[in-house]
């Protein structure tokens, strides 16, 4: 089915739309929205969604404000923004490694942050921001070092992959020696920190994380024509004039940048940015990276993951990576079996 | 004049050398062929000839200028070339696969003009897949499929088309159909230089040719004339040398 449609202009500006991806784009935005503000109406002290709405346009009783402004927007916001840099940054190592395995948690990306805020723990007792910088460290020096054994007159597919999967056990071992190494108090902080969980953010975790999606997501955007194209095979993208190398650089230090980043504002949250672009492309139904749809699915994922934990178990009590992980790899199973049923896997 | 030329060129992946003082010269709207048995080069001389591999020795100028030197997009509305390492992406349709041939004749404001849109329909026809446009490229033939690469190689309109072994794994049947397509491609205007192990088939299209031995040139000339030699009978076109006399 022919889906996509040209926009065209006298000037001669063309723009291409696929009209199913930018359906399920909106639709997929519409649930985050949507699923934000019934989880900033959700916990202890309940508040409708119309006074939830009210608030947030600056309507609302002082009250109410300070609860949604002060404690739960934030907490929403740093949801909406980690499932969206854990989605896009999904989608990027994919369509880079061609691989729906290449995504960042199988690289090991999640364990390297990890290992940076586990070094921060357990041999510094550091602060919460001082563990999120270690964490951003970690996953950067991840990042780096798999690009460097990877590489061999360019980074491709299964070599990234095989790298990846090896450098994360390498990191698994040592957050595991870390662990080991650190008294009791240390090592409770480290295993919650290592669920993944939205507890407790406020705004100092919302400002970094906005900022730098607000750098790299128009960047990534503009380099999104050559990734297409880089699905055909390296040479072939290289003879249709794609710096291929540049490219995949950029897209991949964008990657990491968001990977890591989100980890540090939220601990390492499973599986949305394995699932998320498999789950968006599978409604678009669009070859291509589908950047967009898999960012909006990130976010949808997260915010819905945590709504869901918090309903199912009270404020506070089940880290939303243990329900991202659960949800998003029973969503995953199905629909790999729906496939292998049609034929098409 | 030539459009594409590489001047004695040294091949090498790092230190090992493939290829040393190999030139070839494309001239505007000529056929070449370079034939010659497996790792012999001739693939890495196209790698060197599409600006893909960096001659150690040498240089390779298309239009006159270094190619290393010309920005990418450029180079790309002058060269085509189609790999033999192409990956069709899940669930493409063919005539999104032959459109993203138009991706050096675009940007971000000019995503799909008419113009695209006619050279797509006109590429397709060319190669007669124009009634495959809706399918899915996974779902077609070997033959359907490598046409459809030809076409997104056409789409790119370029006056140079360079192509790797395009009948590699295919029926003779289909063999045939690739040489038809690409004859045209040639006959319309387009100067080709087709890579082939298939010499029988190379030398009968093109009206120049190169034949490699390991790493060096070892006969150049009119095909049709290299196609009478007595050694590239023997070796490419699996003539006993006995029958000389006779034909």
């Amino acid at each position: 089915m022919k889906t996509h449609r040209a926009v065209r202009t006298p000037g001669g500006l063309s723009l291409r739309v696929d009209v199913r991806t930018l359906v399920v784009g909106t639709l997929l935005l519409l649930v985050a929205l949507t699923a934000s503000v019934v989880l900033i109406g959700t916990g202890d002290f309940p508040i409708p969604a119309a006074d939830v709405v009210r608030t947030l346009l600056g309507e609302g009783d002082p009250g109410q404000e300070f609860i949604v402004t002060e404690l739960r927007l934030p907490r929403v916001l740093v949801g909406l923004l980690v499932g969206a840099s854990l989605g896009l940054a999904g989608a990027l190592f994919q369509s880079i490694s061609r691989n729906p395995l290449g995504s960042p948690d199988v690289l090991g990306l999640g364990q390297g942050a990890t290992a940076g805020a586990l070094v921060v723990i357990v041999l510094f007792s550091g602060t919460a921001n001082q563990v999120a910088l270690g964490a951003l460290v970690g996953g950067l020096a991840t990042g780096f070092a798999i690009y460097l054994l990877a590489w061999k007159r360019g980074v491709h597919g299964y070599r990234l992959v095989l790298v990846g999967i090896g450098v994360s056990a390498v990191v698994t071992a040592v957050n595991g020696y870390l662990l080991t190494k650190s008294d009791i108090v240390d090592a409770a902080r480290a295993i919650v920190w290592m669920t993944g969980s939205l507890d407790g953010r406020d705004w100092d975790q919302v400002w970094p994380l906005l900022a730098l999606c607000a750098l790299l997501v128009p960047l990534v955007l503009a380099n999104s024509r050559g990734l297409r194209m880089m699905e055909m095979g390296d040479d072939v993208s290289y003879a249709l004039g794609v710096r291929v190398e540049r490219v995949r650089l950029v897209l991949m230090l964008s990657a990491v940048l968001l990977t890591a980043a989100a980890t540090a504002a939220s601990g390492p949250v499973g599986f949305v940015a394995l699932t998320a672009p498999q789950l968006a492309r599978r409604l678009t139904r669009s070859p291509g990276p589908n950047l967009v749809p898999a960012m909006c699915m990130g976010a949808a994922l997260l915010v819905s993951a945590d709504w869901i934990s918090q309903r199912a178990f009270g404020a506070g009590q089940l880290p939303v990576g243990v329900v991202t992980g659960v949800l998003g790899g029973v969503y995953l199973l199905w629909l790999l079996v729906t496939e292998r049923r049609a034929g098409r896997i | 004049m030539n459009r594409l030329s590489a001047e004695d060129v040294t091949l090498a992946y790092d230190q090992r050398v493939i290829a040393e003082q190999l030139s070839v010269e494309i001239p505007d709207n000529s056929f070449t062929v370079i034939v010659g048995p497996n790792a012999c080069g001739k693939s890495t001389l196209l790698r060197a000839l599409s600006r893909m591999l960096k001659p150690s020795r040498g240089r390779v100028l298309l239009d006159g200028q270094v190619i290393q030197s010309m920005p990418a997009k450029k180079v790309a509305r002058t060269l085509g070339l189609l790999p033999q390492s192409s990956i069709a992406p899940d669930g493409i349709t063919v005539a999104d696969l032959v459109g993203r041939g138009r991706y050096p004749h675009q940007g971000i404001l000019r995503q799909w003009s008419t113009e695209d849109e006619r050279v797509v329909q006109e590429s397709m026809a060319r190669t007669g897949i124009a009634d495959l446009g809706e399918r899915h490229v996974d779902e077609l033939s070997g033959g359907q499929r490598q046409r459809v690469w030809i076409a997104m190689a056409l789409a790119q309109e370029t006056p140079l088309l360079l192509l790797d072994e395009p009948s590699l794994g295919l029926a003779p049947r289909m063999v045939y159909r690739i040489a038809e397509v690409i004859r045209e491609i040639n006959t319309q205007g387009t100067a080709v230089l087709l890579v082939e192990q298939n010499a029988g088939m190379a030398l009968s299209l093109a009206d120049h040719a190169h034949v490699l031995e390991v790493g060096e040139t070892r006969l150049s000339g009119p095909a049709d004339e290299l196609a009478r030699t007595d050694a590239v009978r023997r070796l490419y076109l699996g003539e006993a040398a006995e029958d000389q006399g006779a034909a």
